[in-house]
């Protein structure tokens, strides 16, 4: 069932995150299980995966929120239960969650969230956290009243922006993004997507993007990797992966997302 | 049945009695019933301060033959020694709300914060040992607790020239209430836990101690100032009660249940003794009953 | 806010057969416009069913696609909304201002609907086959109704019949649940299916499964079907005819197989270049700038022109009427002529 050997983004390039062999589990449940990776500086890497797969609790893993029953998750070459709270190592890696209004704090506003995470990660002084969270704020697409309303008025969109720009506050060297447009609407996802894209650019982001959605992993990753019921099923370049699917649980996926004709073309012409 | 119930069941279990009809969104309750509901109790203090002087009648001074009906000098009528009836309601406000305020205010900030600590402490144990405790105080009839240190710290005891009585009735109610608190506080604090927000602010190197105070307290304190509101209204029915029992707030000091003890042999021919004390006290409630269900319910707009 | 008084020439399905007979479609809406406590949430939405065929309803949040179908089925009141303009013709019979009493004797054997998959769907308390059976014993009276379950659960393919029969539906996995609603809905021969985001909450490869069956039941038993549903990928596999609603109103309405390849409307084209799995690797994904509008704050005039690259003021004078060409492929768009997607 296991496919290459080679690990994915693999290459003499240091890995700011690996994955060796790692195992998770509940009490006593194996839900994830001998899956490895790497991340480079740079690299987009995708986790496919339907529900059940195991691919959230891999995200959980590789962010350091959950350690691994066996095997490890290291960040610059350590493992997360060494990396300590104030560990410069700690901002490294950071996460966009599925729901973002869950994601950010009812009470707060977007300028105060971003505020603080400057203050306490990167040591901004607080009075000029704040303006310094409106420039991170704007490089998200926020700016004006959104930025100092509170959650519950902000659309799915803003939120979406608020969370990564609380993210980006940060400096991280890798985003994990978990289903991070599931709870969009369609041109919605696609803001943000082209965000996402455009913050890697600009800053050299490292991106894992968990999904279930192929069409979202073929058109934002490099390579990627199929999760099925906690372990690894295909690996490698996405492009490959999508257009010649080895293993047949692939194949399905494949079929039921990309499957009906979709060469209509380059898109319209604008 | 606890006063306080987590905002979740609440929601939970209203919307399982919609009405199969229409889901019509939960109207508030008009702008301006609120702000008269708020304005009459204020109304009633200030009046609590101002009728003496105006009128000249202390509220423990014999001012007039007793057991005198309402007039247009004793709008309220008098009682058995000849106080006036209508300065000693608006004066007993002072009594009943402060019992409120200060009993309510200190349970609810600090039950609020022994069941944030508790639910985010790592501490083995502290957390099934504080509940079990909880569960103890909350499972026992309050009022019979109450009575219970009214009975220890006796109702002799008067401090800092507060009426006698009312430092029993503050440990009673803060020595029982915090509790209830605790418990909201808990549940609110271990369901945020979960929330990703919080879990951003470990992956951002946040401690323990700034999650809890500057994120997960304020939240868990909104909700708790918001039924602290409605458990007001129920504080002030209680020590009405238990002065009623005589073991509240002891005469000559003007209270409501102490004004309708003195009133309830005397129905028949001096209605007006009971009725007035309690009206005021039904007033009260209900104006507290708006406050707290507007309070709530922007609570719940914004959660 | 006024609404315009023209309305295009609007598109009539492949009902009419012959000069004399003429077979009413399953389904009619005619410039209906719906409210819920004073706000418009659907405005002048025309669209017909006819029968047997599939159609699809697309569309984001607010813009009126769940309420247009629950008006097919009688169920604004649960959700406090009421028609006021237009007309709702079930099989040629006008339901505008029908009772529940009327639209009861529709439901099930008529009219059925498919809600999105969840725990909710289904009653909790009940054994799949006791719910099966008191479906069968309303909407197909004559049927025996051991034997009619097991038909219909073969009939939507579930596996493992037997066992579902007695199980629970929270001891059913999501697609089975899915297939045990879709059961439920088609016990009494509807002519119309209408399944609301019936796929949304499953995994891609049980969605396929679903679809599937649903096309299958449409050849099958003749049925129309109403596909509801946010993404294009599913519309556009499932359907004959799409209709694209946004804030409220229908923008474009066409085949399927042309609407998503020559969209004639600026928002249907950006959907369209919104979707990544559309557009190639490398390339920007187009995306809109801004949110939808929601109801009651919907903008003067041609709702989408806020958003749109080729707005001109007269697009903000008023709402553009949606009108058709000869192929039957209709726009509501003052520039549809002049430009090109």
């Amino acid at each position: 069932m296991m496919t290459a050997d080679r690990l994915p983004a693999g290459g003499e390039a240091t890995a700011l995150l690996a994955a060796d062999k790692v195992s998770l589990g509940y009490a006593g449940v194996a839900v994830v299980h001998g899956v490895s990776l790497r991340v480079s500086s740079g690299a987009a890497l995708g986790i496919a995966g339907e529900s059940g797969s195991g691919k959230s609790t891999l995200a959980r893993a590789l962010v350091g929120d959950i350690f691994p029953v066996r095997g490890s998750v290291t960040v610059n070459g350590r493992a997360w239960k060494d990396v300590g709270r104030k560990d410069p190592d700690r901002r490294l890696v950071q996460m966009i969650f599925q729901d973002p209004y869950s994601a950010l704090n009812p009470r707060m506003t977007a300028r105060q969230a971003v505020s603080e995470t400057l203050h306490v990660v990167r040591g901004v002084p607080r009075r000029d956290a704040g303006e310094r969270a409106g420039e991170v704020l704007a490089r998200v697409g926020l700016s004006g009243s959104a930025i100092d309303a509170r959650p519950h008025r902000l659309s799915g969109g803003q939120r979406q922006r608020a969370v990564i720009a609380r993210a980006l506050a940060c400096e991280p060297g890798v985003l994990i993004a978990d289903e991070p447009t599931s709870s969009l609407d369609v041109s919605i996802q696609a803001q943000i997507l082209d965000l996402l894209v455009d913050l890697r650019a600009e800053h050299g982001l490292a991106l894992v993007l968990v999904t279930h959605d192929l069409a979202v992993i073929k058109h934002m990753t490099d390579t990627c990797i199929v999760m099925r019921d906690g372990i690894v099923v295909e690996e490698g370049p996405t492009q490959q992966i999508l257009a010649e699917p080895r293993h047949d649980y692939t194949r399905a996926l494949v079929d039921a997302h990309l499957g009906s004709p979709n060469s209509i073309g380059p898109g319209p012409k604008r | 049945m606890t006063l306080v119930t987590p905002v979740g069941s609440t929601q939970a279990r209203r919307a399982q009695r919609a009405p199969r009809r229409s889901l019509r969104l939960r109207r508030r309750l008009p702008g301006w019933l609120v702000l008269v509901a708020a304005a009459i109790p204020i109304l009633i203090v200030i009046l609590g301060f101002a009728l003496p002087k105006l009128t000249g009648y202390s509220p423990t001074a014999f001012v007039a033959r007793p057991l005198l009906a309402p007039s247009w000098a004793h709008p309220f009528g008098t009682d058995q020694f000849g106080r006036d009836i209508f300065v000693r309601c608006f004066v007993a406000s002072h009594i009943d709300y402060l019992v409120a305020v200060v009993g309510v205010g200190v349970a609810s900030i600090a039950g609020s914060i022994i069941g944030v600590a508790v639910a985010s402490t790592r501490v083995r144990g502290v957390d099934w040992a504080v509940m079990r405790i909880v569960d103890a105080v909350i499972a026992f009839p309050f009022i019979v607790l109450a009575l219970a240190f009214v009975v220890v710290f006796g109702q002799g005891a008067s401090l800092l020239g507060l009426p006698q009585g009312m430092p029993a009735l503050f440990a009673a109610f803060l020595l029982v209430g915090w509790a209830y608190y605790a418990r909201l506080a808990r549940s609110q604090a271990v369901s945020l836990r979960s929330r990703d927000f919080v879990t951003a602010a470990h992956l951002m190197g946040y401690s323990n101690t700034r999650i809890s105070l500057r994120h997960v307290m304020p939240i868990v304190m909104a909700t708790t100032m918001a039924y602290a509101v409605g458990d007001a209204i129920l504080t002030v029915a209680l020590t009405a009660s238990l002065s009623f029992l005589g073991a509240g707030i002891g005469p000559p000091a003007p209270e409501w249940g102490q004004m309708m003890f003195d009133g309830r042999g005397l129905l028949q021919i001096a209605w007006w003794m009971t009725l007035f004390p309690a009206l005021m006290l039904v007033t009260s409630g209900l104006c507290l009953a708006v406050i707290a269900d507007h309070a709530i319910k922007r609570l719940e707009d914004r959660a | 806010m006024t609404r315009p008084t023209v309305t295009g020439p609007t598109v009539t399905g492949p009902t009419v057969t012959g000069p004399t007979v003429v077979t009413p479609p399953v389904a009619e809406i005619q410039g209906l416009a719906i409210s819920i406590a004073g706000r418009e949430i659907v405005t002048r939405v025309d669209l017909e069913i006819a029968a047997g065929e599939g159609v699809g309803l697309v569309g984001e949040s607010g813009s009126g696609k769940s309420v247009t179908c629950r008006s097919l089925i009688g169920l604004l009141g649960f959700i406090g909304a009421t028609v006021t303009a237009g007309q709702v013709r079930i099989g040629g019979k006008d339901m505008t201002s029908a009772s529940q009493r009327q639209w009861q004797a529709l439901r099930g054997t008529t009219v059925s609907l498919v809600p999105q998959a969840s725990l909710a769907g289904l009653d909790p308390l009940i054994r799949v086959g006791g719910q099966l059976r008191e479906v069968i014993r309303r909407d197909d009276r004559g049927a025996d109704p051991a034997h009619r379950s097991l038909e219909l659960l073969d009939q939507v393919r579930m596996p493992d019949p037997q066992r579902v029969l007695r199980a629970y539906p929270h001891e059913l996995s999501g697609g089975m649940r899915q297939r045990a609603m879709i059961a439920l809905a088609i016990a009494g021969r509807p002519a119309l299916l209408i399944a609301d985001e019936a796929t949304t909450a499953l995994d891609a490869t049980i969605q396929r499964s679903i679809l599937n069956l649903l096309d299958g039941l449409r050849t099958e038993l003749g049925m129309a079907l109403l596909l509801v549903s946010h993404d294009l990928a599913v519309i556009r596999s499932a359907t004959d005819r799409v209709a694209v609603m946004y804030a409220g109103t229908i923008v474009e309405r066409a085949a399927s197989s042309e609407v998503f390849i020559r969209p004639r409307h600026p928002y249907t084209a950006a959907l369209t270049a919104a979707d990544p799995a559309l557009v190639p690797r490398g390339r920007r994904l187009r995306s809109l700038l801004g949110d939808p509008p929601q109801p009651g704050a919907w903008p003067g005039g041609c709702r989408f022109a806020p958003r749109c690259g080729y707005r001109q003021p007269q697009c903000e004078q008023s709402l553009p009427p949606l009108i058709a060409d000869e192929s039957g492929h209709a726009v509501a768009c003052l520039r549809a002529e002049e430009i090109s997607l």
